[in-house]
């Protein structure tokens, strides 16, 4: 055994450990001092598509859809390499579909629906836009900017602007991109990241402005705003899924860990009691009888006394949910539920309700109206400043006199009456489920604030305030059998399950049957005596009209009014109480002239539309 | 004859050490990982590693008992027993992972070509083992040249490009120790300068693929690439001190394809870190080094070069299966010996091991220390 041959051994060991130690340094190179960036693992969020309302015929009132955010990264579009593959990707792209060739490449593919016509598949005009900077002057910044401002609908102006703005940040390009866009340009762009093409979702809206305040919208932050979107966004936002475990550096989600992924779960669809065909006939009669009127706005409700549902909520003006930012904020609230007025006389009718209820009074009681009566001091008298004399229920509720009704409510008393007006509802919310709701303002015995003269004052409805949804409820109680159903707007949910629908056992008796009865009686009486304009010929229709002031600072404001009526139908069995109330009237405007009106082309297109046959006689 | 004085722990050690690592990465690297957890019995990956050590103990202590001139007095034998063996796998073996070197026996596999690299190096180290002199011409060279030649070949036939590596590599080193004189180690070497560029057009096309991905990482991540970045996700992750035993992101496991064999590396430093992968390193470093002195003091040229061509296949394998795992060289599909998965592999080693120990077991005294 020679030395050449333990030279060799030599040989070998130093052949191993060098190449040991290249092993080692590697090793420590990938473990220990290369940032691992391309590697990170963040646990990601599967954002769940947001659930949709549909009305109760299943039509969408909103939706969402696909959509995307598209930014731009100066710091990737600087790198030459990289604009030199986004260029040759852009030249193979057009050139193939110019040519008529099938596209192969996997952005080729993306990009073909953008440069062909839909339906004959030929090269359309944005190819033939691209054409000119991309292959003939070999500017890919120019057919950036064409492709860009095409597919995006910016202007070319403004993208251009932006590639060549701040290159220390990214730039918005657009966002609510639709779908194919999305696709075509992330293939564009794959594993570039010249483009940020960031999933998300777009609200729509199909019907515009069509029931807009019950819906309400989600704004640019996903954040919902008013009605349904916001009362609900629990359930119609459903739970966002997770995501950890591999991504490529391209953001490709490859593989998950275990358990690293959970689908995202969407959200509930929301189905309306409301009816699409009814909330647009509403909207019309409303806007219609504003204009008549000249009033600067309005609200049109109608409920199913029976279940509480809503079948249309109407105010006015209306804005469009999806373009949310281009109205004013204060007409994005809901009227009919969160703004308090003083109802005024359509009040009288509860407050004999309350009296028959407690037998002070019975339906054939007169009482001698002497055109003044004296509660708490205060003097009150009618609004025609006249002596009415022997007087019944039902003639004091034609006419509308306060005298009357301040009588009936000095016979019964305060604690009767504040016991009775807070089962009808006032001041508490009526529970519906819309996002801001108020409860209104009704001052009782025991607060300091309250005097006896309050209890005169709100026997016609003044001194105190409501929503217009709270006085329809509580003339749900009379069309009801006296009792009250919790007013709601969506009947069901649905998801990938099937429909479920929600609990509805919620009720409470204010009155007796009786008593709801004989009101009810008066009222038909009354409306044929009184209130002409509200009349639905062949049909049985109780309902009273109000007219009140608006107060501000305390004082009532002269010339601006609100007229307002409610009523309920058909007799014996009412299924609908519509309430139309309109605000900013003039002098002289009355609300059964001005409100009664449109109560009745209401009344009578529901009896048309749910093929509700007139009375016999 | 087995004397426990003249035992070379120095092997035993590491080699239990890496065998029983093996054990606990495959049970983290796969059956964990598993949507059901380990499975029972037999099943389970992990236990039937375990066994599969158990018989390469067994095989190992016989090999150690055993002189190991028995391997080289039966050489002839041995060269035509590795020919049929690549002969039998190439006309009936199942094409499993796209290659044809397994032997379906039933329920375990068996991949022949294993056994036939231990066999080679005794045919090998018998060829060469001649007196220094005879080395003066090239005909024992040239002899083992023509021996090698065809394994590689039918190896390559089965469509495993790292066992014919292999087994080339382990030639070059037998070569080397011998003494061949360094005008024929040129010419070798002038040989395969002009070969290499004309087999490239020869490779399969997998394989050009893969030295491809491994020119351009990242080029096509879903594809042939992609389980060496995998790979370099696991490692990159593990940091210092790695993610701790069965914690591994990667061994819940998504898509590091092969990760109970031959990326189980890239599992390992994904658990253990750099510390744990040096610890791997050092117990392998240490097994080698004394496979060298082994050779060094072996009592004649053949055990020499029979505890030489262990240590060049063992440092081989691992050098190699390490740096498809740190992305240094391309895929060629290489367990890494004792850790990886695998019956065959992990027998044969130990099987070798045992070769190596007998020769040391049967050393001279030590006169001329170099280690």
């Amino acid at each position: 055994m020679g030395l050449g041959q333990q030279r060799r051994m030599l040989w070998l060991l130093i052949l191993f450990s060098t190449l040991g130690f290249l092993l080692i340094g590697r090793l420590a190179w990938f473990q220990l001092i290369m940032p691992t960036p391309a590697f990170a693992q963040h646990p990601e969020v599967i954002p769940a598509v947001r659930g949709g309302v549909l009305d109760a015929n299943g039509h969408y009132l909103a939706s969402s859809t696909y959509a995307c955010h598209v930014f731009f990264r100066p710091d990737r579009y600087d790198h030459v390499q990289t604009r030199g593959a986004l260029q040759e990707r852009l030249q193979r792209a057009v050139e193939t579909i110019y040519a008529g060739q099938e596209p192969a490449t996997y952005y080729e593919l993306g990009l073909a629906p953008l440069f062909q016509d839909g339906v004959t598949g030929e090269p359309n005009q944005l190819l033939q836009d691209l054409w000119g900077p991309l292959v003939i002057e070999d500017n890919l910044h120019r057919a950036l900017v064409v492709l860009l401002s095409n597919v995006l609908n910016e202007p070319r102006a403004e993208v251009d602007r932006l590639l060549q703005g701040s290159r220390d940040r990214r730039h918005t390009l657009s966002t609510g991109v639709p779908e194919p866009v999305c696709s075509a340009l992330g293939a564009l762009n794959r594993n570039l990241d010249v483009l940020v093409v960031e999933p998300g979702f777009l609200r729509i809206y199909p019907d515009g402005a069509l029931l807009a305040h019950v819906l309400g919208f989600v704004n640019f932050q996903g954040e919902p705003q008013y009605g349904l979107e916001s009362y609900h966004d629990r359930l119609l936002r459903g739970e966002s899924g997770e995501w950890r475990g591999i991504n490529h550096p391209s953001g490709d989600r490859l593989l998950a860990v275990l358990g690293g992924h959970v689908p995202a779960h969407d959200g509930f669809d929301l189905i309306l009691t409301i009816d699409r065909a009814v909330q647009h006939e509403a909207e019309h009669i409303l806007r219609a009888a504003q204009q008549r009127s000249k009033a600067s706005s309005g609200t049109l409700i109608v409920l199913d006394p029976r279940t509480g549902a809503v079948l249309a909520m109407a105010n006015s003006p209306t804005y469009e949910p999806a373009f949310f930012f281009e109205a004013r904020p204060e007409t994005w609230r809901n009227s009919a539920m969160s703004t308090i007025y003083e109802p005024g006389s359509v009040i009288k009718p509860l407050t004999v309700a309350a009296a028959l209820d407690a037998r002070v009074i019975h339906p054939d009681t007169t009482y001698e109206d002497q055109g003044m009566i004296v509660i708490g001091n205060e003097e009150i008298r009618n609004a025609d400043r006249r002596a009415h004399g022997v007087t019944t229920m039902t003639e004091m509720l034609a006419k509308s006199l306060n005298v009357g009704a301040a009588h009936v409510a000095n016979a019964l008393g305060p604690a009767r009456f504040y016991e009775l007006f807070k089962r009808f509802g006032f001041s508490d919310p009526t529970g519906i489920d819309l996002a801001a709701e108020e409860r209104g303002i009704m001052r009782v015995p025991g607060q300091d604030a309250w005097h006896m003269s309050d209890l005169g004052r709100n026997s016609y409805g003044q001194g105190m305030s409501a929503t217009p949804l709270q006085v329809a409820v509580a003339y749900g109680a009379l069309a009801n059998g006296g009792v009250i159903r919790r007013p709601h707007v969506v009947a069901a949910v649905r998801d990938a399950n099937g429909i479920t629908p929600l609990a509805r056992d919620w009720g409470r008796q204010v009155v007796s049957a009786d008593v709801a009865d004989q009101v009810s009686a008066m009222l038909v009486e009354a409306v044929h005596l009184g209130m002409q304009p509200a009349v639905v010929p062949g049909y049985w229709i109780a309902g009273k009209s109000g007219t009140s002031q608006v107060v501000v600072g305390g004082e009532y404001q002269r010339g601006n009014y609100i007229g307002s009526f409610v009523g309920y139908g058909p007799l014996p069995d009412p299924s609908f109480v519509v309430l139309v109330k309109l605000d900013g009237l003039s002098e002289g405007q009355w609300g059964s002239n001005e409100a009664g009106p449109a109560f009745a082309e209401m009344f009578k297109f529901l009896m048309d539309y749910y093929g509700i046959p007139p009375n016999a006689h | 004859m087995f004397s426990l004085r003249r035992f070379d722990w120095l092997i035993f050690i590491p080699m239990v050490a890496i065998a029983a690592i093996g054990v606990a990465m495959v049970y983290s690297a796969f059956e964990i990982s598993l949507p059901g957890g380990p499975r029972p019995g037999l099943e389970n990956f992990a236990l039937r590693q375990l066994l599969f050590a158990g018989i390469g103990l067994v095989i190992y202590l016989v090999a150690a008992s055993l002189d190991y001139h028995v391997w080289i007095a039966s050489f002839r034998w041995l060269y035509l027993l590795v020919i049929a063996m690549l002969l039998v796998t190439l006309a009936i073996a199942d094409p499993t992972f796209g290659t044809r070197a397994w032997l379906n026996l039933g329920i375990f596999g068996i991949q022949l070509s294993e056994l036939g690299r231990i066999f080679m190096i005794v045919v090998l180290a018998r060829t060469l083992g001649v007196e220094s002199h005879r080395l003066e011409n090239a005909g024992p060279f040239l002899i083992s040249g023509m021996l090698v030649a065809p394994t590689i070949i039918l190896i390559y036939l089965q469509v495993d490009f790292g066992m014919a590596l292999m087994m080339g590599t382990i030639w070059l080193g037998i070569v080397f120790l011998a003494g061949v004189r360094w005008r024929h180690l040129a010419t070798i070497a002038m040989g395969a300068a002009t070969i290499i560029p004309l087999g490239w057009f020869q490779l399969e096309e997998y394989m050009r693929g893969r030295v491809y991905h491994f020119l351009y990482p990242g080029h096509d991540p879903s594809g042939a690439s992609y389980n060496v970045n995998q790979a370099l996700i696991s490692i990159g992750s593990g940091g210092w001190w790695g993610k701790g035993f069965g914690q591994g992101t990667q061994s819940q496991l998504h898509f590091l394809r092969v990760r109970h064999t031959d990326f189980i590396f890239s599992v390992f430093c994904e658990e253990f870190g750099f510390i744990g992968a040096m610890l791997l390193i050092l117990l392998f470093a240490v097994l080698i080094f004394r496979l060298i002195r082994v050779a060094d003091s072996a009592r004649d040229r053949y055990g020499r070069l029979i505890a030489g061509g262990v240590a060049v296949s063992l440092f081989a394998q691992v050098f190699i299966n390490l740096a498809i795992n740190a992305n240094i060289l391309p895929v060629t599909g290489l367990p890494l010996p004792m850790i990886s998965y695998g019956g065959s592999s992990l027998i044969t080693s130990m099987f070798a091991l045992g070769i190596a120990q007998s020769v040391s077991q049967r050393r001279k005294p030590p006169d001329n220390p170099l280690l």
